[in-house]
């Protein structure tokens, strides 16, 4: 196959230059060379082109080429990407070599830095890049999973188990109250996010930290942005075929112990349940819901190109089962890009296609809540073969029936076309315009039978659902980008506009009551409920749109490498802000001063390179919806008026204005030193930051009257971050078969509410309450305090438990009240709780190591978070023996010698201390030599464990669990259990 | 050099006309409407001042409603702990033992909800002020603006009196008022509209009748509210209405509470209310056990909470029909097998017995206590709202007061025949029983008021020493589960003295809700209520 393709490419290559050099008309003279590297191997790809000409070739996969020159006087340049470009004469040689060497000036890495790329010596804010090389291996569900633990400052954290959740991201701390603090992913340059496209299509990933990096995005900067580089063809580049895939399978790594069938005889036959509680059967209802999953990945990828033309193209699939029926994940992705200089070095166009399609599974924590309760002593269908119900008791459904007696399909696709240009009207300046349009869908129908709990218990008869939403994102870039090197001195310009419009719309239909099960969801119509008007079937729609323009610009000045200067600005208006104050301003500047590069330090041979970092930077981010600064009436789709004769509709005001309303503003400051000493074998990153988060939005109550709704939504809160960041990177042993590079990613960030007020939005009570258990406890779990980090518990202290007088051995809840004496739960009144710990984490720290030897490789990523706590929804609501449901086994551990007696209550013996060491992912690859195979460049086997051990003393499932949100350690007891993943995989290369 | 400049600025040209026209940030939204969207036509002015009517169902039985704050601190009905949850931060149990303060969630929706309604009513009197040919409406909503403020002037007391029309004016903030000037604002606004009112019944809406029971309302309990009795001005209000509204006695009782209970002669003043078309009133299902859906063909389960207090059960005649509002005994499906107790293991094979016997407020069983069944349940209800209206004024509450008023007057025995009318439905099966006399009348209270626990009273206070107990009873036996109680215990001096289920008193500022918090937050013209 290589063969022949490569045999074919040859040919057309040479009709091509024969064509071109008839055109031209000259005497015609041959030439055969070849290109070797620095260790005298032939180099394939390496461009071949005729000096004051677009005539040119590549050489073959041996590093040889054939060309036709006019004549002797004809010069060929020779260059390669991180290689010097040479210039040959041709002369009355038929045979050129040519060794080429490597640029160290070229070779040097290049950080992408939005809207551009810059020189990594030049960079003066906090960047963090991330190569394929360190993503980490193995099954991933989406791009994010690739950065776990390589980015200090960044925590990723996918506390949930199924195959389709998204991940959560944090970079530098919550920064929001009434909105998201997660950054701003962008793929080449346009919204999307973790899950667009195949983590197999990504060149880099760069993370722009701090507000001087983030500034020239502006409303969308505040929360840091990550940029995603897809992999893109290189002029010259013979073609290149990948392939990835892999096949894994998971287990829980742990479950909640509640007890079986065996436990429950146990205790009733110490007396301690009513025998009437065994049913007879013996059943493990979470082994009845899961199934051991199989997974799989493909993903293929072609590039290539000529000087001219540059096209990559990269499919991927993925599946993957999900260990609850059910749970599955299905995802196809295809992503085409093609360049083309249609006047060389003058006009380029480039043409990228992305399409995206994705099935989703029905997990449903509610199902998994039904599989822990129910009694294991109780069948799963009766004699009849119907499945087992007790419509009598409250909230108690059986998982099977709730799983198998439901039709569910779910599914998004995606579309993202763009089209570029750009224009060189001189050397060094870019003037390109770019369009492209993001659209999204996704439709949802499901259908419970008449077989459902909907039915036999609540009458419904077959209950269908339809809905449907879909997005549509429009972009518009111009840019004129300038850059230029003269002596000592190097500087850029970037002047640039840009437009976002966003619409989403969707419409969703709920009926029951229908003749046959036979239609599931496609005739929705039969349904009798909607015709008759009855409650739990209805229809909505609904639209809304925003739009974003922005005006920025950005110069960089650098002189000798040693000082570099960036500023940037951006001027911005949403139409989501309100009318007096639709525009802001984002400035920034940054610093860098490389002092290794300074007399005094050049004769400390140690210190390899040292350079050290200042930024300011105003960033903005906007957490309101569309039309929030309006006032605004809705009909009220509930709820009608009786007017003595007829039902009409009637008019609500929904929203005051508040013609003020704006983005939340993030002041940074960030400083920060980069080394390399002892012979760049150890280098690393300190970056400390500080940043004031302004005018956050929050609900604040107001008069009624004079307004229409006792909240107005305004910015009026201010919180703070600081942090330290520290990344290092060892490299430990370097010989010719043994090499051991290591990495400590280090993070601190100390979060605090300064103020939820400002002089024309007020609270009187610098508190409020956030987080909720959840019936029957219902209680908030969270107090949000000006003072105090955002994440703090607030409840009862529990101190023990007290003896119940007519039940000996049983015993109720004691607390510690407000004046610090103990009293029983009872008693207690809401001016007793007090703060019991934080779920956010203080500091993380995560350590990635990468061994090679011989054809072996090996990589290892552990990380853990660090001084935190955890409320365990489990414990707090199934280790209780009061419960009429199943529990967990450890309900009848004593309590100081006492059994539990109080209902299910909200007090710290449910809050545990969280911190966590993570094993999270060994990966051993086997690399076969190059020079024995036939058909492939490259080729690699590898098995990968994920998530293979956690040493924590949290009793829970697994003390990762959410961070995001203003009830951050919350151990949501419905919550998808995390898996452990065992992944065989390879890489081939064409 | 020269070609770059065009270059240049071409290009430049054409970047800046491009991006002229791309600056435009102004909102049209497509699913709301905005107030500049709105106009002024009729059917627009209807759907904008008719919340001022639906927001009634909201106040009444939306979460935490009108309805909840009445009884749940009172001795008739308490939402005590039970195994499937209901201590939901101790908001039920601060209602029952009078611990409230100025975050509790009752009073708070209260206030929010009529505000919001206030706001609305003040809007549209202006705008109809200004138009012609509009009938009594202007009337109309300003009888109903005194009934909400009737509303506040019962449980705050001391609230700004708004009547500003213009919502532009942002910067004003209201002063607060004190309840005496409430309670005039109140008299001379009803004062001046009654003579004007419409007698026409439209149902559930504002007429003379309805605004003279307001008045009515608000001279009964004038004692309370301004510290001077207006038992003849009291009369007045509800002589008219007795004289000249058409209003009567349903024959039946239950007749009131029925699922089409709109055709009722009794009702002066109907809250409205459908299963789906207003929603709000789930009651059954917050009173019900879970295990009830099957008594009622429910299409959602029951939340299983709020009973009766043992003690007031014990105060019925056992021979009173009224009894019947209460859900008692042994529990069957709609086809008459037995449903059973789901909560606790031993008890699942037991059939479910609504007991009148509970624990107390910190622990009762699932079976235990009484549950409210005032309102029928309409079978196969597939939401969970049911469709009875709610009067919140009826004809039997006109007699009561006027018979009150006479009691207090020194005339008991022309009370006493009001009363014995009254009672007549109640006790059809035996006559004699419904007749009371005005020395009865004169007697204290047969409440055995005290502590009580699990069918064991703790401590004992009787309710001998309350004057006119007995007709303090009446209004029990007659409004029970009406919303009325709080009230009439403010009235006969029983709220802040007695002791009833694990209830003790604490404290005479009880009687009015303090200002929620979030009010007080917002608005710096406003202080707590005195004793908070």
């Amino acid at each position: 196959m290589r063969e022949f393709f490569t045999k074919k490419m040859f040919r057309l290559a040479f009709w091509v230059l024969t064509l071109i050099a008839a055109k031209n008309g000259y005497a015609q003279q041959t030439v055969n060379g070849s290109v070797l590297s620095e260790t005298n191997e032939g180099m394939p790809g390496v461009n071949i082109v005729l000096k004051g000409t677009t005539n040119g070739t590549t050489t073959d996969v041996d590093g040889k080429f054939v060309i036709t020159v006019p004549g002797p006087e004809s010069v060929l340049v020779i260059s390669f990407v991180g290689y010097g470009t040479e210039e040959f004469t041709v002369g009355n040689q038929s045979q050129i070599d040519v060794r080429l060497t490597p640029d160290i000036s070229s070779l040097q890495e290049v950080v992408v830095i939005g809207y551009g790329t810059q020189r990594k010596q030049d960079v003066t804010t906090a960047v963090t890049q991330v190569k394929p090389n360190e993503f980490v291996p193995g099954a991933v569900r989406n791009a994010g999973e690739l950065l776990r633990g390589k980015v200090a400052g960044l925590t990723l954290s996918t506390s949930s188990g199924d195959p389709d959740a998204g991940v959560e991201i944090l970079l530098r701390g919550i920064t929001s109250i009434y909105g998201s603090s997660a950054p701003l992913v962008l793929i080449d340059g346009y919204t999307g996010d973790m899950n667009s496209i195949s983590p197999n299509d990504i060149e880099s990933i760069d993370v722009l930290k701090d507000a001087s990096a983030s500034a020239i995005y502006g409303t969308r900067g505040k929360n840091g942005v990550i940029l995603i580089t897809t992999k893109k063809a290189k002029a010259g580049l013979q073609p290149v075929v990948e392939y990835s895939g892999y096949v894994a399978t998971e287990s829980f790594n742990r479950k909640a112990d509640f007890m079986d069938a065996g436990d429950v005889r146990t205790r009733i036959a110490e007396g301690v349940i009513d025998p009437s509680y065994d049913l007879g059967a013996t059943t493990d209802w979470m082994d009845e819901i899961t199934r051991k999953p199989v997974n799989h990945f493909h993903n293929i990828s072609l590039r290539g190109g000529t000087s001219l033309t540059q096209y990559a193209a990269n499919v991927s699939y993925q599946k993957a089962d999900g260990m609850f029926i059910g749970s599955n994940n299905e995802e196809f992705k295809l992503r085409m890009d093609l360049t083309h200089y249609i006047i060389e070095d003058k006009l380029k166009v480039n043409f990228n296609v992305l399409k995206g399609l994705q099935k989703y599974g029905s997990f449903n924590g509610w199902t998994y809540r039904q599989a822990l309760i129910r009694n294991p002593t109780d069948a799963v269908k009766d004699e009849s073969g119907d499945w087992v119900e007790h419509g009598d008791q409250f909230q108690y459904e059986n998982p099977l029936s709730l799983i198998k007696e439901q039709v569910y399909d779910d599914k998004s696709q995606w579309t993202w076309l763009t089209g570029s240009m750009s224009y060189f009207p001189v050397d060094n300046l870019e003037l390109k315009i770019v369009g492209s349009q993001h659209q999204w869908s996704n439709e949802t129908g499901t259908y419970q039978t008449k077989k459902h709990i909907s039915n036999v218990r609540d009458g419904r008869n077959g209950v269908a659902y339809v809905g449907n939403g879909a997005t549509t994102e429009n972009f518009l870039d111009l840019t004129a980008d300038y850059t230029k090197s003269f002596g000592l001195h190097r500087i850029s310009g970037l002047l640039g506009y840009s437009y976002i419009d966003y619409t989403n719309s969707g419409s969703s239909i709920t009926n029951f009551n229908f003749p046959t099960d036979n239609f599931s969801y496609h005739s929705i119509e039969q349904g009798r409920a909607l015709r008759e008007g009855l409650a739990g079937a209805g229809v909505d729609s609904y639209k809304s749109d925003w739009k974003l323009i922005g005006f920025f610009g950005r110069v960089g000045y650098g002189f000798n490498d040693k000082y570099n200067l960036l500023a940037s600005v951006r001027y911005e208006g949403s139409s989501r802000f309100g009318n007096d104050n639709k525009w802001g301003l984002f400035p920034s500047v940054s610093a860098g001063w490389t002092i290794s590069k300074e007399g005094f330090l050049s004769d400390v041979t140690a210190i390899n390179m040292l350079k050290l970092r200042v930024g300011y930077g105003r960033t903005g981010s906007i957490s309101t919806d569309p039309y929030q600064s309006l006032t605004r009436y809705a009909y009220s789709a509930s709820q009608f008026y009786f007017n003595g004769t007829d039902w009409v509709s009637i008019l609500q005001p929904v929203a005051n204005t508040n013609p003020d309303l704006g983005w939340e503003t993030n002041i940074e400051y960030n400083i920060g030193l980069d080394f390399s000493i002892v012979d760049n074998r150890v280098s690393g990153t300190i970056d400390y930051y500080d940043r004031k988060l302004e005018d956050l939005v929050f609900d604040y109550p107001v008069p009624v009257p004079p307004n229409l709704i006792s909240t107005t939504r305004a910015n009026a809160a201010t919180m703070t971050n600081k942090g330290v960041e520290i990344s290092l990177n060892i490299i430990a042993v370097k010989s010719d078969k043994f090499e051991w590079t290591t990495n400590f990613n280090y993070s601190l960030n100390k979060n605090k509410l300064k103020s939820l007020s400002n002089e024309k939005f007020k609270v009187e009570n610098d508190f409020f309450y956030a987080g909720y258990t959840g019936d029957p406890i219902q209680m908030t779990t969270h107090k949000i305090e000006v003072g105090k980090a955002i994440g703090s518990f607030y409840g009862y202290k529990s101190v023990g438990l007290e003896e119940d007088p007519d039940n000996a051995g049983e015993g109720t809840w004691l607390i510690q009240g407000a004046n610090g004496e103990v009293k029983p739960i009872a008693d207690a009144t809401e001016d007793d709780r007090q703060i019991l710990g934080n779920g956010l984490p203080q500091w993380y720290l995560a350590w990635n190591n990468y061994v090679k030897y011989g054809n072996f490789d090996m990589s290892i990523t552990m990380r853990g978070a660090f001084d935190y706590q955890v409320l365990n929804f489990q414990r707090m609501f199934y280790e209780n023996p009061t419960i009429v449901y199943n529990r967990l086994s450890t309900s009848y551990d004593k309590i100081d010698g006492l059994t539990l007696a109080s209902p299910q209550s909200y007090v710290s013996y449910y809050i545990e201390d969280g911190d966590f060491w993570k094993i999270d992912n060994v990966t051993i690859g086997y690399n076969f030599n190059r020079d024995k195979m036939k058909t492939f460049k490259n080729a690699r086997v590898y098995i990968a464990g994920s998530n293979l051990a956690t040493i924590t003393g949290y009793k829970g499932i697994d003390p990762e669990v959410t961070r995001t949100g203003l009830a951050p350690g919350n151990d949501d007891r419905d919550k998808y259990p995390t898996t452990r993943t065992f992944t065989l995989g390879v890489n081939l290369t064409f | 050099m020269k070609t770059l400049n065009r270059k240049i600025f071409i290009a430049s040209f054409f970047l800046l006309s491009f991006i002229c026209s791309c600056t435009d940030l102004d909102e049209t939204p497509t699913d709301v409407l905005t107030d500049k969207d709105l106009g002024n036509s009729p059917e627009i002015l209807q759907a904008l001042t008719a919340p001022v009517y639906t927001s009634l169902t909201n106040v009444m039985f939306g979460w935490h409603g009108f309805f909840d704050l009445q009884e749940e601190c009172s001795d008739i009905i308490v939402t005590p702990a039970r195994p499937n949850g209901w201590v939901d931060g101790g908001t039920y149990k601060a209602m029952h033992m009078h611990t409230w303060n100025s975050f509790q969630s009752q009073p708070g929706a209260l206030w929010s909800r009529v505000y919001n309604a206030l706001n609305i009513l003040n809007s549209a009197i202006g705008t109809y002020e200004s138009m012609e040919d509009v009938g009594t409406l202007v009337e109309e909503l300003r009888a109903l603006r005194a009934f909400y403020y009737y509303l506040l002037l019962d449980n705050f007391g001391n609230v700004p009196i708004v009547t500003e029309d213009d919502l532009s004016k942002k910067d004003f903030l209201p002063e607060q008022n004190t309840r005496a000037e409430v309670f005039g604002f109140i008299e001379s606004e009803l004062l001046e509209v009654i003579p004007v009112l419409s007698e026409e019944k439209v149902y559930g809406k504002m007429n003379k009748w309805a605004a003279r029971m307001v008045l009515a309302k608000v001279y009964l309990n004038a004692s309370v509210y301004i510290g001077q009795t207006k038992w003849d001005q009291a009369i007045e209000q509800v002589d008219d209405i007795i004289t000249n509204g058409g209003f009567q006695l349903e024959s039946n009782y239950q007749s009131n509470f029925i699922v089409e209970n709109e055709n009722s002669d009794e009702q002066i003043f109907s809250i409205v209310f459908d299963a789906t078309r207003s929603g709000w009133f789930h009651y059954p299902w917050k009173t019900l056990h879970p295990s009830s859906a099957a008594t009622y063909d429910l299409g959602s389960q029951p939340w299983g909470g709020s009973c009766a207090i043992p003690q007031f059960i014990d105060t019925y005649d056992e021979d009173d029909s009224r009894l019947n509002i209460w859900i008692r005994g042994l529990q069957f499906a709609s086809d008459g097998s037995p449903v059973y107790n789901s909560m606790d293991p031993a008890l699942v094979n037991v059939q479910l017995n609504y007991t009148k016997q509970i624990g107390n407020v910190d622990e009762t069983q699932e079976y235990e206590g009484y549950r409210v069944g005032k309102f029928e349940i309409e079978r196969g209800v597939t939401g969970n709202a049911i469709s009875n209206d709610v009067p919140f004024f009826r004809y039997a509450d006109a007699l009561m007061i006027k018979a009150e008023c006479l009691l207090r007057k020194g005339q008991a025995d022309a009370a006493a025949e009001i009363v014995t009318t009254v009672r007549q439905r109640a006790f059809s099966t035996d006559p004699d029983k419904a007749t009371v006399t005005g020395a009865a009348l004169q007697e204290g209270s047969k409440y055995n008021y005290g502590t009580y626990k699990a069918g064991v009273m703790l401590t004992t206070e009787g309710g001998d020493d309350i004057q006119y107990g007995r007709f303090l009873d009446e209004l029990g036996y007659e409004f029970a589960a009406e919303f009325h109680r709080r009230q009439d215990l403010i009235r006969f001096g029983v709220f802040t003295s007695k002791s009833w289920l694990t209830h003790v008193p604490n404290g005479d500022h009880r009687t009015i809700f303090d200002i929620p918090q979030s009010v007080l937050d917002a608005n710096p013209n406003l202080s707590h209520n005195p004793g908070y």
